[in-house]
């Protein structure tokens, strides 16, 4: 899996479309309390960078799988979308295209 | 004295640190915020930059770009897409401010502190990612930040700010690791 449009050093063979994927997560209220009270002052919430950090890898398993699924062996320029859908929750998309390389 | 004044007593003590609590909480924590939020954002940036500084001198050059493609025209024999993110609290005092400055316009300095922080963090890791891997060069590097929200959209600004890009390791790799 690589953010560049090819493979660097590799030859793409064939183009098996665009393959996603995405994961919807929040952090239980005691965190959020917790993550409330740290950020009197700020600086690093470790809670919510564990949290997205979790959910990207999700994300990014899940388009994997999708891949895997279309009988690829990469996936090619790689992006990523972070939206909050509703409050206290966030929606993390992975999107790319699957293709197979020699 | 009977017991039950005993209990009353205590009770109305109770409700009286409870009101007290919820009464002084905003204003000690604001003082708290408005005392060590800058200096401790700038404490961190310059821990940040220290290690920035050493990651360089460790490659003789800084190994991450956003060009699409290697700078070097060699054979790569690995490549690998790295990721880091990291969500920062701006602090009361710092929200404070900035709720002024919408106001008034202008620039929030203290802002800037905060996402400069962030950036220059992830930006780290994928620099400390890459050289712990024996990467030489990470390339088409991307930045992007999101806020998420807590509860209500109105109360805290946490910002996630996320960098992800391919590293790359050449055939003949001229670093010692």
């Amino acid at each position: 899996m690589v953010s560049t449009e090819e493979v660097p050093g590799r030859r793409i063979v064939k183009t098996m479309g665009v393959v996603s994927g995405s994961t919807v997560r929040a952090k239980h209220v005691g965190k959020d309390i917790f993550a409330g009270l740290k950020n009197i002052v700020g600086g690093e919430l470790k809670a919510y960078t564990e949290l997205l950090g979790e959910s990207r890898d999700e994300a990014i398993q899940r388009m994997l799988e999708e891949a895997i699924g279309r009988g690829a062996n990469a996936v090619v320029n790689v992006r990523m979308a972070t939206s909050a859908i509703t409050p206290g929750a966030s929606e993390i998309l992975a999107y790319g295209t699957a293709v197979v390389v020699e | 004295m009977e017991i039950w004044d005993v209990l009353g007593l205590l009770f109305v003590f109770l409700i009286i640190l409870v009101i007290a609590f919820f009464v002084f909480f905003g204003p000690i924590s604001f003082l708290i915020s408005m005392i060590f939020s800058r200096r401790k954002h700038r404490k961190m940036i310059d821990d940040v930059m220290d290690r920035v500084s050493s990651t360089v001198n460790e490659y003789g050059r800084d190994p991450l770009t956003n060009k699409k493609n290697p700078s070097k025209n060699e054979q790569i024999s690995e490549a690998k897409m790295i990721q880091a993110n990291f969500v920062v609290g701006p602090g009361w005092w710092n929200q404070w401010i900035a709720s002024w400055h919408t106001l008034f316009g202008g620039n929030i300095s203290s802002f800037d502190d905060v996402l400069m922080l962030a950036r220059q963090d992830v930006l780290q890791s994928l620099r400390d990612q890459a050289s712990e891997g024996g990467f030489d060069e990470v390339v088409n590097v991307r930045l992007e930040s999101a806020r998420i929200s807590y509860l209500s959209a109105k109360s805290n600004k946490y910002i996630d700010v996320f960098a992800y890009g391919t590293a790359i390791k050449y055939a003949n790799s001229n670093l010692s690791d």
